[in-house]
């Protein structure tokens, strides 16, 4: 090193080391177990998708039934999963930026075993069936839990949450940093978006109305999508991309536009999901209009991400986690175009209750963009947290290449010709409707072969990262990179 | 962009649309007025009262707990929004000789009585939300056929011989495939019970053979969830005010 090391550099470091001591085993815990839930989820998923082409595979034991499976399917994948890494990401993200190390990381631990106890029981409840002691799986999309998980999920989430809260009260230095705002943004997101589907939706589902509350299900889903899993994501990339390339973030402007764009927009979207159904039609073109004009957020951010990286081409293809964030900006653009194009009122005839119209966008979205994030955070994350580099290239390289292909399949048989070939036939009333169901056969294997890529990909991923959370990883002062190079600095 | 500027944008770019799709629908579709029949226009007087028959929120609750809704949608979707009226039998009964066009698209009071519509996720399976109305349809003609035969007239046809709607929707949640060989549905096969037949053997015990004396009943469950789905009939008369039939009787 060439330059002096100030002492301000050295006091850095070692803040951010204890940062990164303090937090530890929960981030870890929530990243390992939610890796876990993932590859749980994606073996449902892919028997699920079996049964939807060979409804005899796996016999006919109505634990595998597909009503069942496809229910703790999304289930794990979006309570086990996608909320756990979004808990990793934001307690670690968060006391970085406020500068603040945790003081409460047992309190989190502890309380994560419960998010986690109650996943298990939900999952289980769902797989056992109408009649099960604990009760059934509800059959409502993303709630698909027995009606006493919400409440339980909900008091973790603040246990959670509220110390990341307190740390930007308390946070160093003043300025507030773009993924500051879209964490602040998603924790107030989430318990707003929680509470109000499960309160409209299942307590007091007696006093509303059935109709509506099918339209506000329909809500629920879009706003967790939008509202939570897209701000995380988002706020790991604006963090992810400036740190890895070396860079300040293109255009603060950009980023603010983005920002405030997807706060207005994104929670009237939704009810298109629900378009004809006896509700104000108002709502369901609502929901329409919003879903098409998600493009302006997603487009402000992504151009504000890439144009940051751009140049950079040998950091995308070195850093696993700048390569596995720009594979979810790309996941993000195409959400945002596919979820417009699904929306559009003349397009959703066809989408609406085709395969894939709303089960592969909201793959597309899950996996193609806030999963890739995820990953990106994860593989940027844990070596700082467990002082240790990632055991093996081989490995990382597997699970984004697996995964890329995996959900570009998926998202091409579910979500584009799954929709319009399948709403086609259904729409088409002068053909059968048997017709509808033979073109069907195509895309569903189609799904099953995607899922099982990407299932093998984060079997390895969850074993991966069990064995860094172990220490097993490399002591190792230099990052793990994707190609082979000669180091130009001899390691002793 | 200082951070209170920032929590004030926020509370009010959600509460906004919180107010306006969801908070106040919802307090608005609590206690929708019941339309009522117009004498000049509907050439009767009363309220608008449909018929619900069947377990119908006890069976909505298992419809979803097995995961039904994922494959099949119970909506007739006005014609800004599909093709569902033209569908044969999906919205409806189109054209019978003897009971006319009873198509309609679905209204509110289709789903009195659950707490949740299963509007559906795809189409997968056929739309449900007139199976009572089919099932009803092919056992009158069923019945005419089994008459025909025995060359007698329908209302002497004895009951055994009659079609046997409860025992025929039982029989596709055991095991869908025994009517249609191609059909991705899944078999229910844990809601039903096996037993040994004494004497004459259980009445609603399915047409199946089974090993060694046995019988399969359908279990409370199937039941409940037959009734359920016999009860969807989701066609017929509605008054004017909310009747979009481009037949619709104009006013005399």
């Amino acid at each position: 090193m060439a330059s002096e090391i100030t002492s301000q550099q050295v006091e850095d470091n070692v803040l951010r080391s204890q940062i990164d001591r303090s937090l530890r085993h929960p981030v870890m815990f929530f990243f390992t177990s939610g890796a876990a839930w993932l590859a749980v989820s994606l073996i449902l998923g892919v028997i699920a998708s079996a049964k939807s082409h060979s409804p005899g595979f796996l016999g006919e034991c109505s634990f595998f039934n597909y009503g069942r499976v496809f229910q703790a399917h999304m289930a794990t994948f979006i309570y086990g999963w996608g909320a756990q890494a979004a808990f990793g990401v934001i307690i670690w993200l968060m006391a970085r930026l406020s500068r603040q190390e945790s003081k409460k990381s047992g309190i989190i631990l502890a309380i994560g075993h419960f998010w986690n106890f109650a996943i298990s029981l939900g999952t289980l409840c769902i797989l056992m069936g109408p009649g099960f002691i604990l009760g059934s799986g509800t059959g409502k999309a993303w709630m698909y839990f027995p009606d006493w998980v919400w409440p339980v999920l909900l008091v973790c989430y603040f246990g959670i949450g509220i110390w990341s809260v307190i740390a930007f009260r308390v946070r160093r230095g003043g300025h507030v940093y773009i993924s500051q705002w879209y964490l602040m943004a998603a924790l107030f997101w989430f318990p707003w978006v929680f509470l109000t589907g499960n309160i409209f939706i299942n307590t007091f589902a007696d006093a509303g109305n059935g109709v509506m509350a099918a339209g506000i299900n329909a809500w629920f889903r879009s706003a967790m999508l939008f509202l939570f899993f897209t701000p995380v994501a988002i706020a790991s990339a604006y963090y992810i991309t400036p740190k890895v390339t070396g860079r300040p973030v293109y255009s603060y402007k950009l980023a603010l536009l983005g920002f405030w764009s997807l706060a207005v927009i994104g929670p009237w979207a939704g009810m298109q999901k629900v378009m004809g159904a006896p509700i104000p039609s108002f709502l369901q073109f609502a929901g329409a209009g919003a879903a098409v004009l998600f493009i302006i957020p997603a487009l402000c951010v992504a151009v504000n991400i890439l144009k940051t990286a751009t140049g950079k081409t040998s950091a995308v293809a070195h850093s696993p986690s700048l390569r596995f964030t720009m594979a979810g900006i790309i996941g993000l653009i195409a959400t945002a175009v596919v979820g417009g194009l699904l929306a559009l009122p003349g397009a959703l005839r066809y989408t609406q209750f085709a395969f894939g119209g709303t089960y592969g966008y909201e793959i597309l979205a899950l996996y193609g963009f806030f999963s890739m994030s995820m990953f990106g955070a994860i593989y940027f994350i844990v070596p700082r947290v467990t002082n240790r580099e990632w055991i093996s290239v081989g490995l990382i390289r597997q699970h984004f290449w697996l995964s890329l292909y995996g959900v570009v399949f998926i998202g091409l048989f579910c979500c584009i010709l799954g929709a319009f070939m399948h709403g086609y036939a259904l729409e088409t009333f002068t053909v059968p409707a048997e017709s509808a169901q033979d073109r069907l056969y195509a895309y569903t294997v189609g799904v099953t072969t995607g899922w099982v890529f990407v299932a093998v990909a984060n079997v390895f991923f969850c074993l991966h990262l069990l064995l860094m959370w172990l220490r097993l990883g490399r002591r190792s002062s230099h990052p793990t990179l994707l190609q082979h190079h000669t180091p130009t600095i001899p390691v002793a | 962009m200082t951070v209170k500027t920032f929590f004030i944008g926020l509370i009010a770019s959600f509460a906004l649309p919180w107010l306006a799709v969801v908070a106040v629908p919802y307090a608005t579709m609590r206690a929708v007025e019941i339309p009522q029949f117009d004498l000049s226009k509907d050439g009767k007087e009363g309220a608008y009262t449909p018929v619900k028959s069947g377990h119908v929120t006890f069976g909505s609750t298992i419809y979803g707990a097995e995961g039904c809704a994922q494959c099949h949608s119970q909506l007739a979707r006005p014609t800004y929004a599909g093709n569902d009226l033209g569908r044969p039998d999906l919205a409806g009964i189109a054209k019978d000789p003897d009971i006319g066009d009873t198509r309609r698209e679905s209204n509110l009071w289709d789903y009195a009585g659950e707490p949740f519509a299963w509007i559906g996720e795809t189409r997968m399976g056929p739309d449900l939300g007139n199976f009572g109305r089919r099932m009803e349809i092919l056992a009158l003609k069923e019945n005419k056929v089994r008459a025909e035969e025995l060359g007698i007239k329908v209302v002497d046809l004895p009951q055994a011989e009659k079609f046997n709607i409860v025992t025929s929707v039982n029989l596709h949640l055991y095991d869908p495939r025994i009517g249609n060989y191609s059909s991705i549905c899944q078999s229910n096969k844990s809601l039903f019970e096996t037993k040994k037949v004494y004497g004459q053997g259980a009445v609603n015990a399915l047409p199946i053979e089974s090993n060694d004396g046995q019988q399969i009943i359908p279990g409370e469950k199937v039941l409940t969830l037959t009734s359920y789905l016999l009860g969807l009939k989701r066609d017929g008369e509605v008054p004017s005010s909310i009747n979009y039939s481009r037949n619709k009787k104009s006013s005399k």
